[in-house]
């Protein structure tokens, strides 16, 4: 091997390390359930994006809040437009860190449970969260995430009228499910 | 005799204001097949504008309440998403990025094909970081 092919190893090895430790997801689920005596309300969305970089930890999420679904669209409009003001603030987003797992875990089927820290931005205001998941791995290799924690509207600055408030859970059930595949 | 006709309208008026309120209440969002579009363009193009401008592409392409746009492009790949929907992915003329539409179960035809040049109807939610790939959803084919 001559001396141009080792300087080539030493810059390619790195970066295929690299590559081989990160997992994509553009089909990401997050749903959310809000439960009161006078109403339940329900939406998801599974366009979710999240690269995940197993070696470091570091994890994200983007998604788009008119991608939302809802039962009603009644109550998808008021949510885009009077609630979550979407067409100012378009995204939601999650930059944090996963922990309690490691590439041994990655390379047997198991349940693990992860520990997740990090920031979630929702409505143009971040806020620090942390929460507990689980990564499975299947027989065949396949990693699914999941976590399930509440968001309270108002830690957000949105503003839910007094009218409707006893429509609305204070704090609203949010579940995260993501079927992650190399990049 | 004027009390008993001030009271059937009444009664009359409550009714027919229930009706819209419950009709309105239960009404369900409309798939892009059932408006009309106010654009048409390449699923290049509408990638192209996303990552040229995206606060532009988001009022051109999203608007304030939802609109439905035509969009034509060749299919990339078909998966399979959620609760029986299918996930078309149009060629934005970007490796790492597609404009994914998204069909109900019916609402997909069977002919539609990996490398096929379609034309459809979607509701842009906009443009997604980290993959960023168009975002449509309750889409309709185009014949």
């Amino acid at each position: 091997m001559n001396l141009r092919s080792k300087f080539l190893l030493l810059f390619l090895i790195p970066l295929a390390l690299t590559a081989q430790d990160r997992y994509m997801t553009r089909t990401g689920h997050v749903e959310f359930h809000s439960s009161t005596p006078l109403e339940d309300i329900d939406a998801e969305n599974d366009k979710v994006t999240s690269v995940w970089d197993a070696a470091s930890g570091a994890l994200e999420f983007s998604m788009l809040i008119k991608a939302f679904a809802f039962e009603k669209a009644l109550m998808q409009e008021h949510f885009n437009e009077d609630y979550m003001e979407s067409t100012t603030f378009p995204k939601a987003t999650f930059k944090g860190k996963l922990s309690g797992i490691g590439a041994d875990e990655l390379a047997k089927a198991g349940t693990y449970i992860v520990s997740v820290v990090g920031t979630i931005t929702l409505h143009g205001v971040e806020k620090p969260v942390k929460t507990e998941g689980t990564v499975t791995v299947d027989a065949h290799g396949a990693i699914q995430a999941t976590s399930t924690f509440p968001i309270r509207p108002e830690d957000h600055g949105i503003r839910i009228p007094g009218l409707v408030r006893t429509k609305i859970a204070e704090a609203i059930e949010v579940k995260v499910r993501m079927d992650y595949r190399k990049m | 005799m004027r009390t008993r006709i001030v009271l059937i309208a009444g009664v009359i008026i409550a009714l027919i204001g229930g009706a819209y309120a419950w009709k309105e209440y239960n009404r369900t969002a409309k798939d892009a097949g059932a408006m009309q579009e106010v654009l048409t363009v390449s699923a290049h193009e509408l990638q192209r504008e996303f990552r040229a401008n995206e606060q532009a592409a988001n009022a051109k392409y999203v608007g304030t309440t939802d609109q439905a746009i035509k969009v034509k492009g060749m299919i990339r790949a078909i998966e399979p998403a959620e609760e029986g929907r299918t996930n078309v992915l149009l060629d934005s003329g970007e490796e790492n990025s597609a404009v994914v539409c998204e069909f109900s179960a019916d609402a997909l035809p069977k002919s539609w094909a990996a490398g096929q040049n379609v034309f459809l109807k979607g509701i842009c939610t906009g443009v997604n970081d980290l993959i960023p790939d168009v975002i449509l959803v309750r889409c309709s084919a185009v014949e």
